[in-house]
């Protein structure tokens, strides 16, 4: 056993890791700082790996920091050596590789793990996750190797739609089994779901909806096909699963950490055990637009709690008043966001929407109470951000209501107040 | 650093400031040959807004805690170290619009490709902003801070 003393401690190496070191730097230069995570390259980008497996970008732009991180920041980072245990009483950590780790402060972002179905011919050569970098390799070399025709991605989230993206950019036939009626069920409404599918349809994507895998068929323990709950079959080489990330909480639980949709933190992303931070996508949050507590595994929420956590490990003071859904994805081309709560249609909200069917370009704005919900934005994004900030500030828009979906709508369309905290820059006091 | 600032009562709505963006980030710095041979390439990052009876040009604020640089997936948006601008490494851009959609001025702007995002680096290279530098009416000042 090896043992190491450390001021502060960091499990996991992605999004929020990251910020949190970077903010224990600004306030505590000299404070030791370890970092302990399973995967062994240094810390890349997850959302990326759909845009490495097809190419559109190199190896070397996966990784998200520069390589002298570390070592500028003076990180002792044991990477490859997973953290086994955590003893909460004894602030201490043990990993794989047989080191015990005594720490002050510790940050447990170790994000989520993919789910697989337990179902027959799961464990088949050909059947993948689609999360990790490896992952992302795996499935590019199954595809070289095996001359891959035909895919199916199980799940129709986001995952499953990155994942569609990149490998019809790779000349592979991609079919869709999405349990919901539509995919990206969540951030979609009907309208959105309809310009959707026909993009999908244009693009010689089948989507087989309301249904699910219940079988991978494989002879020799090869994949050659899978069979829906509804008894069809669909030939196929191989098999992507993208159903859905479950917080890894398990070094939590196991420490008698309060746990719920993910580990439960104040906001200051304090544990139920005092010196013990959580932040990223093995949190739970308050969802700020539905007022529910919730696991929101997105990109910014993990990096602004990733922040907050390091603020308070080094001493500091920050609060983490919860997030907001957003998402921003593009469909064989078709670029969609979708902020905030767009699927609240209850009698108290009002919606307001416009169509142009012939260019695919849609746009929805929710609101309730005088407050902005939700916001969708089909095929004409430019400047969606603009609503963004008016949902995450609260801003009452009785006065502007019918400005929302004009072509003028703007900087200049905001309440004053709110217009000059915009133009002076978030951050920037005046 | 500074900031570029606007004066909502004297702003023309000319769109010379969008204009003289263009070609101080075109290729060749030429008005002509920029509008002939590059003019699909790129995009002003600054942009006028018109309600008729004010108008006012928008670009980066240039946020100390800037939500596009918390949001980038690629590492591309960035501060740059000696100054403190938010700079975007189009090299890096994979052009998911994360930025975009947590911009609240709705100041990163998609290239013409759509392929990357284009953004004000408040002219670092040349020193003065080009929009600031032609603005008939000095609508639009910089001021260190």
């Amino acid at each position: 056993m090896k043992k190491i003393e450390t001021k502060y401690l960091i499990l996991g190496n992605s999004t929020a890791a990251i910020s949190c070191v970077e903010s224990i730097r600004s306030l505590d230069k000299e404070g030791s700082v370890s970092m302990v995570a399973a995967e062994k390259e240094r810390a890349y980008s997850k959302p990326l790996i759909s845009y490495l497996l097809c190419g559109s970008i190199t190896p070397k732009q996966m990784y998200y920091r520069p390589r002298d991180f570390y070592e500028n920041n003076r990180i002792n980072a044991l990477l490859g050596s997973e953290a086994m245990k955590i003893d909460a009483a004894h602030y201490m950590v043990t990993t794989a590789t047989g080191e015990e780790i005594t720490f002050e402060r510790l940050l447990i972002a170790t994000g989520g793990r993919p789910i697989l179905p337990d179902i027959p011919g799961i464990r088949s050569e050909g059947v993948f996750t689609f999360f990790t970098w490896k992952d992302a390799e795996n499935v590019r070399k199954f595809i070289q190797r095996r001359k891959v025709n035909h895919a199916v991605v199980v799940g129709g989230g986001l995952i499953g739609v990155k994942t569609l993206e990149a490998l019809l950019k790779l000349g592979v036939k991609t079919d869709v089994v999405e349990k919901a009626p539509r995919i990206l069920a969540t951030i979609l409404d009907d309208e959105a779901g309809r310009i959707v599918d026909k993009r999908l349809a244009d693009d010689g994507v089948e989507i087989h909806c309301g249904t699910t895998v219940s079988k991978i068929l494989a002879v020799d323990d090869l994949t050659y096909g899978v069979r829906l709950d509804n008894n069809r079959e669909i030939e196929c080489e191989m098999v992507v699963f993208a159903i859905g990330v479950r917080p890894d909480t398990r070094l939590a639980e196991e420490a008698g950490i309060k746990t719920g949709k993910g580990i439960i933190v104040s906001n200051r992303m304090e544990t139920s055990f005092p010196g013990i931070y959580a932040a990223g996508d093995v949190t739970q949050s308050y969802d700020l637009t539905t007022g529910v507590a919730r696991n929101i595994a997105l990109f910014p929420s993990a990096y602004r709690q990733g922040k907050v956590a390091g603020i308070n490990m080094a001493g500091g003071n920050m609060e983490y008043p919860g997030g907001i859904v957003m998402n921003s994805v593009s469909v064989c081309g078709l670029p969609i966001i979708s902020v905030g709560d767009i699927q609240g249609e209850g009698m108290d909200t009002e919606i307001y929407s416009r169509l142009d069917e012939k260019s695919s370009i849609y746009k929805k704005v929710l609101v309730k109470n005088d407050r902005i919900t939700g916001v969708l934005f089909v095929n004409q994004v430019d400047r969606v951000g603009i609503y963004t900030g008016m949902i995450k500030s609260g801003i009452n828009v009785s006065e502007i209501r019918d400005m929302l979906l004009t072509e003028e709508f703007g900087v200049l369309t905001l309440p004053k107040e709110y217009r000059k905290y915009v133009i002076s820059g978030v951050g920037i006091e005046i | 650093m500074g900031h570029i600032k606007a004066r909502e009562n004297y702003c023309l709505g000319c769109k010379l400031c969008e204009i003289h963006c263009l070609v101080a980030h075109s290729r060749s710095k030429k008005i002509l040959k920029c509008f002939t041979n590059e003019k699909d390439e790129i995009t002003s990052r600054i942009l006028v807004e018109d309600t008729g009876h004010i108008s006012f040009a928008v670009q980066c604020r240039h946020c100390t805690e800037a939500p596009c640089i918390e949001s980038c997936i690629s590492g591309a948006m960035h501060y740059e170290q000696k100054t403190g601008a938010v700079l975007c490494d189009t090299n890096r851009c994979v052009g998911c619009l994360m930025c975009v959609m947590v911009c609240p001025a709705g100041a990163v702007l998609r290239s013409r490709k759509g392929t990357v995002v284009s953004k004000c680096d408040l002219c670092l290279e040349s020193g003065i902003p080009a929009c600031v530098e032609n603005c008939p009416n000095e609508a639009l000042y910089y001021e260190e801070d």
